[in-house]
């Protein structure tokens, strides 16, 4: 499964690179494989962010309310 | 034809009633009729279009038709078909009745042309979904659904408030267009649409209460309240920039707050937020593009989340287990494929994958958001689209149906009939929908120009699926779902309804102690009036003897018999 996703990614990023855009709204849409690094950073970034929310402020024990 | 005179609304209400008058199998075929029915009064708009009433000298109009009305109106019923469907095999009166209710009363919503009937329908939308909460008749049910009517009774007096205020400032109760930029009127409706959309921090209600309706009632839920919010926001606030903020804000919030839940029907919820937050994002951007896009991913969201909710309904219905610590790694993939299947069209929808419906819609949105050069929410709305294929695609489903194994085994009841005709019925719609774009884009209100299989939009949606896919397949120990519920803007209300008790706790503290000096003090004066003689020994606090009648009697008496001889005698002497 990992090397599908990889070849699937590596693929992916070489089409940008190919069929990139001429006419763009950003820089970085010029590089043609922005969105393979958005996907990786970005996946990356919310499960670390979102795990540190949790275990440092957010979560609490099931009973927690009580009868709220 | 007559029969295609009636409102829509009106097909539920009066089917509403009729359940009871039939049997278990009649209800069925009913339940079934009245949305078909429904949907032609819809097809032939011209039979009922401006009807209204005439209330105290105020015009009520039911029948505003227009491209956007209509347009909500089609899901609207598709979705009653499709939850009716589902919900077949459910013998419970109750909640086919609230649920067809709840089903005209947003009907009734998507075509009010004046904001009494909005305001009526409304609130007939929050009493419906509050008994639809109930109907799983559960403990905690019970509770939601109360807190849900608190939060919902909230909105809606601030919503009669700010119709009130609105029309005290401009004599004008019309619903048809923009509103004019006057003041507090306008600000109150405003924000309590915004509280119906669930947006933060007005939106924990939603992930509070959802989870806690039954695997059947939870699927209307999901349908009609948000979405009505999203009709009355594009209707009314089109282009209200802080919108595109509060939008791109709740979408991002609601995948960061999906990704740390347990209950699964809580982490879906909590992508309803998400997803409504790129309807709202493209009400605020106000274009063409963005506002057909938050009309197409509201008919999309409908579909695919009452089908994500199905699937995860029917694990609850068959297990009766409905957090992933408990489901994990149980062997549910060849226990439960018929609830695996479907939800992934689901996921794959709401992820928008190409060929699936949510492809056609939301990109709309992102594309509007960085036409108009708005580059934060662009990027927060982008961030969103990644939180949800990690979430609803990989978390859910591998700690659901896979996951470590687990040598415990899991008892599993086979699903009706009818809950896998209502998942198969909406598969087919968000593929449907996925493949023939045309089919839906013809229906939305606004001129636009956007074709979501262009090659660009594909290359795009393909990098970032295939990269943030590798990533989550090599953190996925990291998300595995913990035994905790986390925090949201609940908080306030939840804890607030303890410190509010703690209060009255006080307060009925000092009732007691100032009732028991009172106590002190009737005391005080009951001793005082056995001896009014003794008060020096009284307020020494020493034994008194008690009051002795007889030791007065005959000096009073004396008294009382020289006075009556002396006044007889002035009497007998004056007259003389």
């Amino acid at each position: 499964m990992k090397r599908l996703l990889l070849v699937l990614t590596i693929l992916s990023g070489l089409l940008g690179i190919l069929f990139q855009e001429k006419e763009a709204h950003h820089l970085w849409e010029k590089l043609g494989f922005f969105e393979v690094v958005f996907g990786l950073l970005g996946c990356t970034g919310l499960i670390f962010f979102s795990e540190f929310l949790g275990k440092f402020f957010l979560f609490r024990r099931r009973d927690y309310y009580g009868d709220f | 034809m007559g029969i295609f005179k009636l409102h829509p609304s009106l097909w539920f209400f009066s089917g509403a009633f009729l359940l009871y008058l039939l049997p278990h199998k009649g209800r069925g075929i009913l339940r079934l009729l009245v949305p078909i029915f429904a949907f032609l009064s819809l097809l032939h708009p011209w039979e009922w279009e401006g009807i209204g009433a005439r209330i105290f000298g105020l015009e009520l109009s039911f029948g505003q038709v227009d491209k956007l009305s209509l347009v909500f109106g089609y899901v609207f019923i598709i979705i009653a078909f499709g939850g009716f469907l589902y919900s077949l095999h459910v013998k419970e009166k109750g909640e086919h009745f609230w649920a067809m209710f709840y089903a005209g009363s947003a009907l009734g919503v998507v075509f009010a042309g004046d904001l009494l009937s909005l305001y009526l329908f409304w609130e007939l939308m929050a009493i419906s979904a509050v008994f639809i909460i109930w109907s799983n008749k559960t403990p905690e049910a019970l509770k939601a659904g109360y807190r849900y009517l608190l939060v919902h009774l909230f909105g809606g007096a601030l919503l009669l408030s700010g119709i009130l205020l609105y029309f005290h400032e401009t004599g004008n109760l019309t619903f048809s267009g923009a509103f004019e930029k006057t003041g507090l009127g306008r600000n109150l409706i405003l924000i309590s649409f915004m509280l119906n959309a669930a947006v933060p921090p007005l939106h924990a209600w939603l992930p509070d209460a959802y989870p806690e309706a039954s695997p059947t009632g939870a699927i209307y839920l999901t349908a009609y309240t948000t979405k009505s919010a999203v009709y009355v926001l594009l209707r009314a606030f089109p282009g209200e920039t802080v919108l595109t903020w509060f939008g791109a804000i709740m979408a991002l919030y609601g995948v960061v707050w999906a990704i740390i839940q347990n209950d699964i029907r809580r982490l879906l919820s909590y992508h309803i937020v998400s997803q409504v937050g790129y309807m709202v994002a493209g009400v605020g951007i106000g274009t063409s593009l963005s506002m057909s896009g938050s009309a197409a991913h509201a008919f999309t969201h409908i579909l695919y989340k009452a089908l994500l909710f199905m699937g995860t309904g029917s694990v609850i219905y068959a297990t009766g287990k409905r957090l992933m610590t408990e489901l994990e790694g149980r062997g549910l993939f060849k226990l439960l494929p018929w609830a695996f299947f479907p939800y992934m069209v689901g996921a794959f929808s709401i992820s928008s994958v190409p060929l699936f419906s949510g492809f056609i819609s939301k990109p709309m949105i992102v594309e509007a958001c960085k036409e108009e050069g708005h580059l934060i929410p662009y990027l927060l709305l982008h961030l969103a689209s990644i939180g949800t294929w990690l979430c609803t695609a990989f978390k859910l489903p591998y700690y659901t149906w896979f996951g470590n194994k687990k040598e415990v085994p899991i008892s599993v009841s086979p699903l009706p009939l009818s809950m896998k005709a209502g998942m198969v019925f909406l598969s087919f719609l968000c593929i449907l929908f996925g493949l023939w774009p045309s089919l839906l884009y013809r229906l939305l209100p606004y001129p636009f120009e956007f074709s979501p299989y262009e090659k660009k939009h594909l290359i795009e949606s393909l990098q970032l699926l295939s990269s943030s896919a590798l990533s989550v397949w090599l953190l996925i120990r990291y998300l595995a779902p913990s035994d905790k519920i986390a925090l949201d803007s609940d908080w306030f209300y939840r804890k607030g309804a303890l410190v509010f008790f703690n209060f009255c706790g006080v307060i009925y503290g000092l009732r007691t102690a100032l009732q028991e000096k009172m106590k002190d003090v009737v005391s005080f004066f009951e001793l005082l009036s056995l001896n009014p003689f003794e008060l020096k020994r009284v307020k020494q606090g020493e034994p008194i003897s008690p009051y002795n009648p007889n030791r007065y009697r005959s000096p009073v008496g004396m008294g009382i018999l020289i006075f009556t001889i002396v006044f007889s005698i002035t009497v007998v002497l004056l007259i003389i």
